[in-house]
Formats: structure tokens, sequence, C-alpha cells
């Protein structure tokens, strides 16, 4: 039995003391990771989709973890690297704090217009599209009754798009008054506190390249094999509160 | 109790003879129809959360319990491009930024023939010379869209399905009963420049569960039930004939009273899916969508 991950960087490393590492001890499986650091939910489905058309990559009774990134990281097609795609959307925002343009913004600037387009295109509905990818995963899990799904969010649903003045969203209501407990089933389970909440942010140096420390590694391998066990995980672990909570001119990197 | 409908041209309200008036009188309830021509999901999902939100707020909600929400998906391709004259332009605006679309060439020419006839009719005072050529000169901002978008929005509309399955769970007071309007492919994965490389998953894909009490998807695209025009007979503006206006009705009454509809009727046969016919890697002369 394997353990096959779609993330972003939350789960792309697996190396000593990460949290794959130690589930896969955990549940004395193999693990493999086919997250990519800076990547959205665009570019873990699509592996994922890749891989389920592929009869001979998953075996019946093996796990599958989606750790669902932000869906305004998306793939445009100028991105010099993958981990670009983040922040993308705050460069064709109007009205942000001035400051001193990085890098990132003097290379990407002069698609300001593209990307606006890109924004109002997308729309108010934008702001549902994790929540689509979640009940997208659900439908998929009915049709591979043999492997168990856990998909996880790592930000929040909204993760400030409904402050990105270019998605013209008007509320936010529906999507906070959802619930999910409807989607639990043999084979699949969503967790409805994104990674983010749960670990808060750590400072690099105190983090192995996937944003958690090697006790919340460790924490949140035995909340990971609880869930696939059908036991209550221990959260006592959680930051107590978000680490961040408005909308800022900051880029958001994670 | 109310039946409440969100679409694209298949649902707008076009009075006596037309499925939702005929759907008011077998259920005796009245229909209230939220559609507009040439519409995408978005816009649809977008209205039907407005009032979802409105209901919980109001004391006189406008869907109440034990209502019947019908939504109508249409081409998940009809996007809400900011320089749309009109809300109900959004068909076939990806495939101006096809390169066989290039208007100098035969296809673009046949392309500019069908626009002109096509929309002329609909948008009388829009079309000028050129009908919905003119904004062939976003063409880069619509690849760009399209390639944003990518491979996976080959499943936006699987996903806006699942989607309304889950507010079916919330708001279980209300009766949901969703179609397609269009096979949910519908000519997206010919798309050149939204890279889809397989449409496997998505033709293996089984809704069946999703079907509960208070929420049931229909899988056969309107489309594919009531055929092209022939020319032949008279049709309504929701492209049906009257006939087929009174079966899709009796086909709804069928389902909110959960009895087995009859689809004898169905024609079977995409109306508009020039692609189905053509498998090769070429794609065929061009027919623009526009319904």
């Amino acid at each position: 039995m394997t353990i096959h991950i779609y993330s972003d960087s939350f789960g792309v490393n697996y190396g000593s003391g990460t949290w794959p590492f130690e589930l896969g001890k955990l549940r004395k499986q193999k693990t493999i990771c086919y997250g990519r650091g800076g990547t959205g939910p665009n570019w873990s489905l699509k592996k994922l989709i890749t891989n389920l058309e592929d009869p001979l990559l998953f075996k019946p009774q093996d796990t599958i973890i989606v750790l669902l990134s932000d869906q305004k990281r998306m793939e445009f097609p100028w991105l010099e690297e993958l981990h670009d795609s983040d922040g993308m959307f705050l460069i064709a925002e109007e009205n942000r704090r001035t400051r001193k343009e990085n890098q990132y913004e003097k290379t990407y600037k002069i698609y300001k217009s593209e990307i606006k387009t890109v924004a109002n295109t997308l729309g108010p509905m934008y702001l549902y599209e994790n929540v689509k990818n979640i009940t997208f995963l659900h439908l998929i899990s009915k049709m591979f009754k043999d492997y168990k799904f856990l998909v996880f969010t790592c930000f929040s649903l909204d993760n400030f798009t409904s402050n990105y003045k270019n998605f013209n969203i008007e509320s936010t209501k529906l999507l906070h008054d959802l619930t999910f407990e409807s989607l639990k089933s043999p084979n699949f389970y969503y967790y409805p506190v994104p990674i983010l909440h749960m670990v808060g942010k750590n400072k690099d140096y105190e983090s192995i390249h996937n944003h958690m420390t090697n006790e919340q590694n460790g924490n949140f391998a035995l909340l990971c094999d609880a869930i696939l066990n059908n036991k209550e995980p221990d959260i006592s672990w959680f930051v107590p509160h978000t680490y961040y909570s408005i909308y800022s001119s900051e880029f958001i990197y994670e | 109790m109310t039946i409440h409908v969100y679409s694209d041209s298949f649902g707008q309200d076009y009075g006596s003879g037309a499925w939702p008036a005929e759907l008011e009188k077998l259920q005796n309830q009245e229909v209230i129809c939220n559609g507009e021509g040439g519409t995408g999901p978005n816009w649809s999902l977008r209205k039907l959360i407005r009032h979802l939100e409105d209901s919980s707020d109001r004391h006189s909600p406008l869907i109440k319990s034990l209502d019947t929400i019908i939504v109508l998906l249409s081409d998940q391709k009809r996007m809400e491009f900011p320089w749309l004259d009109h809300d109900g332009l959004a068909d076939g605006i990806f495939l101006l930024a096809e390169d066989i679309h290039e208007p100098n060439t035969d296809a673009g020419h046949t392309l500019l023939a069908h626009l002109k006839q096509n929309l002329s009719l609909v948008f009388p005072t829009f079309i000028r010379d050129e009908g919905m050529y003119i904004y062939k000169k976003y063409a880069p901002e619509i690849k760009t869209v399209a390639n944003t978008l990518g491979p996976m929005f080959l499943y936006e509309n699987v996903k806006n399905i699942t989607f309304l399955h889950l507010l079916s769970k919330q708001f279980r007071k209300f009766n949901f009963l969703v179609f397609t309007c269009f096979s949910l492919d519908h000519h997206t994965s010919k798309y050149k420049n939204f890279n889809i490389k397989s449409t496997k998953l998505l033709h293996d894909l089984d809704f069946n569960y999703l079907n509960t009490p208070n929420f049931y998807y229909v899988s056969t695209p309107i489309s594919y039930m009531v055929g092209s025009y022939s020319g032949s007979e008279e049709i309504l503006d929701n492209h049906m004939t009257v006939e087929q206006n009174e079966k899709f009705a009796l086909f709804c009454g069928a389902i909110l009273n959960n009895n087995d509809p009859d689809t004898s009727w169905f024609v079977h046969k995409p109306y508009d899916d020039p692609f189905a016919e053509h498998q090769g890697t070429e794609p065929p002369p061009p027919t623009f969508i526009y319904e």
C-alpha cells in the first residue's frame, strides 16, 4: 500500500522528520510526494487525474492525500517558474499600499492588464473554486472506491480572494455558511481546518522546508493517521488563532 | 410552492407553449425564470447564490421551503469577459483565439458568415459589419485566459454539478434538479489553447451517487434530447419545438414527482457537436456555437 500526496510546498518534502516521512513510518507504507512549492490546485489536480488515468499506478487500499493550495495560484502562460504563480493577482490590484517594488513585481507587472482580465473574467464565482475542487474530489472518490481520499486546504477557502477588487465579489455569506459534513464517507474525508491555521507562521529556520516545525510535522502525521484509522485526531497542538487576518498590500508567500 | 429556473436560453421564459409555462400547469406551481440567452454557468450560479443568501436573511424569503430549483448549466466556456457589450454575448469567444479561425482563411470566412447570420437576428442593434468578430482584437487576452485556465477547465461543469450537490445538502428544504445544456466536454478538449491532453476520466465519470431525495442530476444534455434545428418544424426561442417543450415539462414533472421520466422522445443526436463526428486530429470546418 502506498500514500500518494498531491500538494504545494506543505507536502513537497519527504525527508526525515517531515510529516510524509513520519506518516509513512506510522502506517508502514511507502509515501510518494507529487507536490511542488508555489503551485496551485490546478497543478495538483491535473497530476492526480493523469495518475488516475494510468491503470497501473494505484493499487487497492492506497491512500491519496490532497493538499489544495490557494486557488489564485493559476498557471499564467508567461510564468518563468512554477512557484511564481503565487501572488500574481495582487499585481493587478489598484490602490494597494505603495511600497518598494520587489523583483517579482518588476518582472511581471508588464502583464498587469492581462492579469486583470483573467480576474474579471473568472468573476465572483471564483470565490468557490476550492469548494468545487473539494466536491469534485468527493465525486472522484465515489468512482475510485478502492482508494482512500484525505483532503485538506492549505489556506482558508477565501484566503483574501474576496478582498481582490478585480474578482468583483459582493458577498461571502454562503461560503462562510457552508458545511462539508455531508461529504464524509468511508473513503473520503475533508478536514475543514486549513493547514496554515493549524501550524501558524513559522520562520524558515524553524521549519523543515514545509513551513512546519519538527514537532508540527510529527503532530500532523499523527492527525492524518488518526483520520485514516477513523479515530478522533488530536488537535490540541493547533496554534490558537490564525497569524494573519487582514488583507494587506503584502504579497502572500507561503 | 415555486419553481425557480436558472439557465441560458434553454430556460428563458418564452411564455405560452414553452416548457416553464407547461411545467407551471403540470405542477400547479408558479415558475420563475432567471435565465438569459447566451449566458454561462457562472452567470446562473451567481444569481442562484444571491437568491440563496437572500433567502436565509429575509423574513419573506425569495426561495421558500419545498420550492424547486432547476439549474440548466450552459457551456462553461461562456465566461464573462469584461469587454463584452452584453451578457448574452459570452458564447463562442474562446473560438476567436483559436488559430484555425483566422478571418483570412476559408474557415474564418465561414465562421464570419455564420456569426453575421445568427447574431444579427438576436442582437440587431449590436451587429454592425462583423458581429462578434469585433472581439477578435482581444484574441491575445482570450488566449491568455484559456492558457491560464488550462486543462482542469475541462472539468468546470463537473465541478459545478458537484458544487450544486453540496448546496443541496445545505438547503435540504429545496429540491434541486440539474441539467447541462450541452455535453460536459462540448468541444472544450478540442480547443488548443486549453492544452487538454486527455478526456478519459471525464468520460468515465459516473454521477449516479449524486441523486438523493432533494437532488437529481440528469446526465443527458438537453441539446441531446432535442437535437438540431432541422428547419422543417417551428421551434420556439428556447430551441425546442412546441412538442419538445411539452415533453421536457413532463420529463421535469416526472422527476420532481419521483416517477420514471419518459425518454422515448429524445433525439439522442448532438445538435451542435460538429467535433463529435470528426475524431481526427484536424478540426472540422468551423461551426459557431450559438444557442
